[in-house]
């Protein structure tokens, strides 16, 4: 398969803070990746350079060929792990807001999800919960046909019943022949969709593999793995 | 996409500013009903009110403005702003432009307030003298010279204030938070006023005011560094001089403040 995101020697500091130091890797369209580590190990840092909002980084950042700019953002959907949606906004604004701005927004398939978990286009964003919020924003962005999606810890702060309904989403929607980021450190809902596994610690890549390498090699799960490599984090 | 952008930022900040009109318009109405009705105490306690609301409305539109751009591009809403497929000078230009076109909607509004508020006072007979006055000395452009000067302050202004954010959300600057935005502007107002005053004195282009036999304004191609030095003397200048370097200052810097902004954006964006 093609290679759709290559980074070379990547790095990026805040001060004298080393967040990434020398990543260098490269990901195919087609698979379901698992960007895992501890907080503050430099896994959002990645993904927000992939995304294009973090420019000042030393090092190579190619995404389909092209450094990040207005073709990569048109071609990633990126869910940030904050809430970014003005909160006067309700989901029929967004909605209106992704149609105006994205070519590959299918406004009917976001509408059918809106209906299907029971959110309401008219309710104001700030009279929602944090995890119809985060709904909101999920359906968003699953409803584009990228190539690329990048979601960050899209899991954090959910129940249970609701980190299966977004992984549902996630899975029912994703295009067959994108690339799927998913970052996160709540490994034991998300392990079983892996196709492949990168835990970062301090800034660097610690292992890099298939999630069925991991288990073969190592002879355990990847959530046992994670925990055996961070114990001491 | 520059329309798109455009659209929506008229949308989102013409949430909040236009109730603010509202409530200068309401406070005019109130003004002229008591002028009308000869209250005395009812007159002049609503026209002082109405003359505060006039200076408020333009100064509460840059305090809207100046948090709209900060959050709408460098908190939360950043991610969505910046992962959008468009080229960052629309971005930042569409936040100009809408800006630019309510700032000089509030001047306006907060001067038809003002002007009320004097005529509710009873003071309004000075402005129309003055006004009189100007026709008589052929003077009437200098309205229209104030206006322009006016928009350009607005936007020299807001360039500035743009370029303290965004150089305040580079990663260096991370640690200051907000208060980094207020020390480079502060820092950079400085600087700036001191060149724009060097600029003033010393570039040879000037108005000159001749205010003692018939009065009149011309362009001349003198410095103000002499009018200053007579002035220092003690000898009395028959002419006033009045440098245009600031006012040409001004212009390059407005150029030169969105153009740093825009590369800050393109190549130093580092949201928190």
């Amino acid at each position: 398969m093609s290679i759709i995101i290559q980074t070379d020697s990547l790095k990026k500091n805040y001060g004298s803070k080393v967040v990434l130091n020398n990543i260098s890797m490269s990901i195919e369209r087609g698979t379901i990746v698992g960007l895992l580590g501890p907080n503050g190990c430099g896994k959002t840092t990645l993904i927000k350079i992939i995304a294009g909002l973090v420019k000042d980084y030393s090092g190579k950042v190619l995404i389909d060929n092209y450094e990040p700019g207005e073709y990569t953002k048109s071609i990633i959907s990126y869910l940030p792990e904050k809430t970014y949606l003005p909160d006067y906004y309700s989901p029929k604004d967004a909605l209106d807001f992704f149609e105006d701005f994205y070519r590959d927004f299918d406004r009917k398939k976001a509408e059918d999800m809106l209906e299907k978990f029971r959110l309401d286009p008219n309710q104001k964003l700030k009279s929602m919960s944090k995890g119809m919020q985060e709904k909101v924003q999920l359906i968003l962005v699953m409803s584009r046909k990228a190539k690329i999606y990048l979601l960050d810890e899209p899991l954090g702060g959910l129940d249970s019943a609701s980190r299966k309904a977004m992984l549902d989403i996630i899975l029912d929607n994703y295009s067959e022949d994108a690339a799927v980021i998913i970052s996160t450190h709540l490994i034991n809902d998300v392990e079983r969709i892996f196709d492949r596994v990168i835990m970062i610690g301090n800034g660097s890549i610690l292992i890099d593999d298939t999630a069925d390498g991991i288990r073969e090699k190592n002879g355990m799960s990847v959530v046992n793995l994670f925990e055996e490599v961070f114990k001491c984090w | 996409m520059l329309v798109k952008l455009i659209k929506y930022e008229f949308k989102d900040t013409s949430r909040i500013i236009p109730f603010f009109y509202l409530i200068t318009l309401m406070f005019i109405g109130i003004v002229l009903f008591a002028t009308e009705s000869n209250i005395m105490w009812f007159r002049m306690t609503s026209s002082i009110l109405l003359l505060f609301i006039g200076i408020a409305v333009s100064v509460i539109t840059w305090v809207i403005i100046v948090i709209r751009f900060y959050k709408n591009l460098f908190s939360n809403e950043g991610y969505l702003m910046f992962t959008l497929p468009v080229k960052t000078y629309t971005l930042l230009t569409s936040k100009t432009i809408v800006s630019i076109c309510w700032t000089m909607l509030s001047n306006i509004i907060g001067i038809c307030a003002v002007l009320i508020g004097m005529y509710g006072l009873g003071i309004a007979e000075d402005l129309v003298l003055i006004s009189e006055k100007l026709s008589e000395y052929r003077l009437d452009y200098i309205i229209l010279c104030v206006i322009i000067l006016v928009m350009l302050e607005s936007l020299y202004l807001l360039c500035l204030i743009f370029f303290a954010i965004t150089i305040s959300n580079r990663s260096s600057f991370h640690k200051l938070g907000i208060a980094g935005a207020f020390i480079i502007y502060i820092v950079t107002n400085i600087i700036l006023q001191i060149v724009g005053s060097l600029f003033s004195i010393f570039v040879p282009i000037s108005l000159d005011l001749n205010i003692v036999n018939e009065i009149s304004i011309s362009l001349t191609f003198e410095n103000m560094f002499g009018y200053l030095l007579d002035t220092f003397r003690g000898i009395e200048p028959t002419n006033v001089v009045i440098g245009l370097g600031g006012v040409i200052f001004e212009l390059i810097m407005i150029c030169v403040l969105f153009y740093i902004t825009l590369e800050n954006m393109k190549e130093k964006l580092s949201l928190k």
